[in-house]
């Protein structure tokens, strides 16, 4: 037999011979069982009261039901049997007056045994009884109806008896006591769905709070101002920006021109145009888009060409093999993955054959960056590696010029290096602190 | 008797330990007493939080804890057999394993060899003060003399639901249900499989730390044909598991009793064990009710092959097992009886 169906076999043999634990009944609702419970001894306490208080009355002033039970209780000292009680109710339904069943439990072979003496008593309900059924007469229908009169007379007398006053304000507190109890276990059940409809809300109403954010005008420019001054600090001043980009990329755009011929060069995040201006300066076609309406303002009060508008809405209205090069400085880094992803594919769209695409971002690789400065900016998402940006934009097609690692710490910033720890060192906290990734749309 | 029972309790952590502690409590209140249990909570690390239990204990007098009489206090761990009271019986199921029978000079950081002398005198102080010693079987007696000079009688028990087990018509497996542990070594079996030449199979039930480790022998020497590891069962599974197996293997190091043993003895299965078994010992005899062999696994092996060549003389040893386990009159009642008079 091999393993398998040898456990097979036994494992159904397990299962024919089952398990002897029995799991554990779990209440999902313990206060339903509760109230049931509650209501139950309510009746019980109501009931006891009227069990002990002698006489006709208690008979006279109960419900059906109740009474049923009381006449099984006190006359034969136990609780009605379901056949009993059904017959009881259907007698009273059809009116039969309540002392004649009491008469009929009284003179019952049960009650007999359970109680031998009360010849007396006994003796006037047989005398009752006969003259309800007189042998000869068919006067049955008279009779009981003057007695049932009778019944209802004293009914009313009872109920208002000190006893029938506070059986009935019992009862009152019994049913609002339920009704209250039931209305509790509402709220309850209201106030869980409530709870799990506040979670399940919590996150629409935050983004909704979002776009009310970003679609308020005063604060939206409020937010552009704060970047545009955010950018100002932390990028540094434009005449150094400019220098920097010019040592970095001027060549290489001069030198595709060269090759590829002239067409726009768009700038992605262009902020105040540092960028933009320097194409313009050299005698590119330079357009740029931005969100940041106050950065995009500066950069159009110098006559350059920038929109506010949604990076992808504006990239999607660029015609295919359009571009001599698409820059983003510092731009993928504030992008859901969902974004980056969509814009590279643009990217591959727009580009001329020959055409460079050039993603510069922050650098993780240096620890200072990846644990510090990165998180200067509260819109950045993540940092991205080389290796990443890279193989992303190898993914839509595009071939890798190369990966640069740029803008070091100054040398003075380094420690001396005396031994492999303080190179290690250096290496890691020194290093690039952003890197480009440079590509080229095949020919 | 109003009786107070006391146990450690490793939160979360549920063992034989705690089953055992349950079936007690419950014998003894079907015997009329009046019980109550006291669990200590038990950390095995660090070091310092042991000895702030054992001085806890020693401490703490419960003769007549806010003047309710305590008639006696039963304990079944350390450090709870610290707690004062003049009627105190201890059965000990084992002691604190770590700082002796598993103890290891070479490899104890000096918080163990420091807490290794604390236990070592604190159970020479406080267990002679016990009314009565019992240990849960003749190895963790022998264990309490050899290391402690503590003269300890063994008291036996029934498995839990031992009178379930049965025997069945033998499906050619053995089976090996314990947790998957270093201690209980059922990478032995494993390598003896790859030297077996009857073609038994081999069950082994039970989750454990050394899954990964298990599955990776067996996946190493290709034995997917020929050993299983079961993982957790049912105990209707487990009942089901003994009752059609040929023979049972338990191999583990130095165990203090082995329901393993003592189960596969009421289910009429011959057992396979080694001769530094421990626990099982006192219950296998080698070529009547089973195998005692060297703990390697050639000579797992080969007892596998005597087991498998000679079927006839396997059902019979089983029989013999099963014959010399009931001889043993293992009950819970006299288990009461012993720690109530």
């Amino acid at each position: 037999m091999d393993l398998n169906l040898l456990l097979t076999r036994l494992r159904k043999e397990a299962v024919a011979h089952g398990d002897p634990e029995m799991p554990q009944e779990v209440h999902a609702q313990p206060w339903a069982a509760v109230i049931a419970a509650h209501a139950q001894a309510g009746q019980t306490a109501l009931l006891a009261s009227a069990a002990n208080a002698g006489g006709l009355g208690p008979y006279l002033v109960t419900d059906d039901e109740n009474f049923v039970l009381l006449g099984y209780q006190r006359l034969l000292g136990r609780a009605p049997d379901p056949d009993g009680r059904a017959h009881m109710l259907e007698r009273l339904r059809l009116r039969a007056p309540r002392t004649e069943l009491l008469m009929e439990m009284a003179l019952s072979a049960e009650a007999r045994q359970l109680d031998p003496g009360r010849f007396l008593q006994r003796g006037l309900c047989r005398l009752l009884q006969l003259a309800l059924h007189p042998p000869f007469l068919p006067t049955e229908r008279l009779v009981r109806a003057v007695w049932r009169r009778l019944e209802k007379r004293l009914a009313r007398r009872a109920h208002r008896t000190p006893f029938g006053l506070a059986w009935q304000l019992a009862r009152a507190q019994d049913t609002s006591t339920q009704q209250l109890q039931a209305q509790l276990a509402l709220l309850e059940q209201a106030q869980t769905e409530f709870r799990k409809q506040t979670a399940d809300q919590l996150a629409s109403q935050q983004l909704a709070l979002a776009q009310e954010q970003a679609t308020d005008p005063a604060q939206a420019a409020e937010l552009a101002n704060f970047f545009a001054a955010f950018e100002v600090a932390f990028r540094g001043p434009a005449h150094a920006l400019r220098a920097q980009l010019e040592q970095d990329y001027l060549e290489r755009l001069l030198a595709v021109r060269g090759a590829v011929g002239s067409a726009p060069c768009l700038d992605l995040g262009c902020g105040r145009g540092v960028w933009l201006g320097l194409l313009r300066d050299h005698g590119f076609i330079g357009q740029g888009v931005d969100l940041n309406s106050s950065a995009v303002a500066e950069a159009q009060a110098q006559g350059l060409d920038a929109k506010v508008q949604d990076v992808m809405e504006w990239l999607q209205m660029q015609p295919a093999d359009s571009a001599l090069a698409i820059t983003a400085f510092h731009l993928m880094e504030h992008l859901p993955f969902s974004v980056r992803l969509a814009l590279v594919a643009a990217c591959a769209r727009i580009l001329k054959p020959g055409g460079l695409l050039i993603l510069e971002t922050p650098n993780p690789e240096n620890i200072w960056v990846a644990s510090h400065t990165f998180h200067h900016d509260p819109t950045h998402t993540q940092p991205l590696t080389p290796d990443s940006l890279e193989f992303l934009v190898n993914y839509h097609g595009l071939e890798t010029v190369e990966v640069a690692r740029l803008h070091p710490y100054p040398e003075s910033a380094r420690l001396p290096e005396v031994d492999a720890v303080t190179s290690r060192l250096n290496n890691m906290t020194c290093n690039g602190q952003d890197f480009v990734v440079i590509a080229q749309k095949p020919r | 008797m109003r009786i107070l029972l006391t146990a450690s309790q490793a939160p979360f952590l549920r063992g034989g330990a705690e089953l055992h502690g349950e079936n007690l409590c419950a014998a003894l209140r079907r015997a009329g007493h009046e019980v109550e249990r006291i669990n200590l909570p038990f950390k095995f690390s660090p070091e310092a939080d042991i000895e702030r239990l054992m001085t806890f204990c020693e401490g703490f007098d419960l003769s007549a804890p806010n003047g309710q009489t305590v008639d006696r206090v039963i304990s079944l761990q350390f450090p709870g057999y610290g707690l004062q009271h003049p009627a105190h019986v201890v059965w000990v199921l084992h002691q604190h394993r770590a700082v002796y029978e598993l103890y290891d000079e070479a490899s104890a950081t000096p918080a163990l060899r420091q807490l290794r002398e604390a236990i070592h005198a604190f159970d020479g102080r406080v267990l002679p003060l016990a009314q009565r010693v019992f240990a849960n079987s003749q190895r963790v007696a022998q264990r309490l003399q050899h290391f402690n000079g503590i003269a300890a009688q063994p008291l036996y028990h029934p498995p839990p639901m031992a009178e379930l087990l049965r025997c069945s018509e033998e499906w050619g497996y053995v089976f090996f249900p314990s947790r998957l542990e270093a201690l209980k070594r059922q990478d032995l079996l494993i390598e003896a499989a790859r030297r077996l030449k009857c073609p038994v199979k081999i069950l082994i039930g039970g989750t454990g730390g050394q899954y990964a480790r298990y599955a990776h022998l067996i996946d190493r020497y290709r034995l997917h044909d020929r050993v299983r590891l079961v993982g957790a069962f049912s105990e209707a599974e487990k009942r089901v598991f003994y009752a059609h197996a040929l023979g049972v293997v338990f191999v583990p190091r130095d165990e203090d009793l082995g329901y393993i043993t003592l189960e596969a003895m009421y289910a009429a299965k011959p057992v396979i064990t080694c001769t530094d078994s421990g626990g099982p010992l006192e219950f296998v005899r080698h070529g009547e009710t089973g195998w005692v062999v060297e703990p390697n696994p050639e000579a797992l092996a080969e007892s596998i092959e005597l087991l498998w060549a000679n079927k006839a003389r396997s059902r019979a040893m089983g029989e013999a097992g099963r014959a010399r386990v009931q001889g043993l009159n293992l009950s819970w009642d006299r288990v009461v009886e012993t720690l109530c008079t």
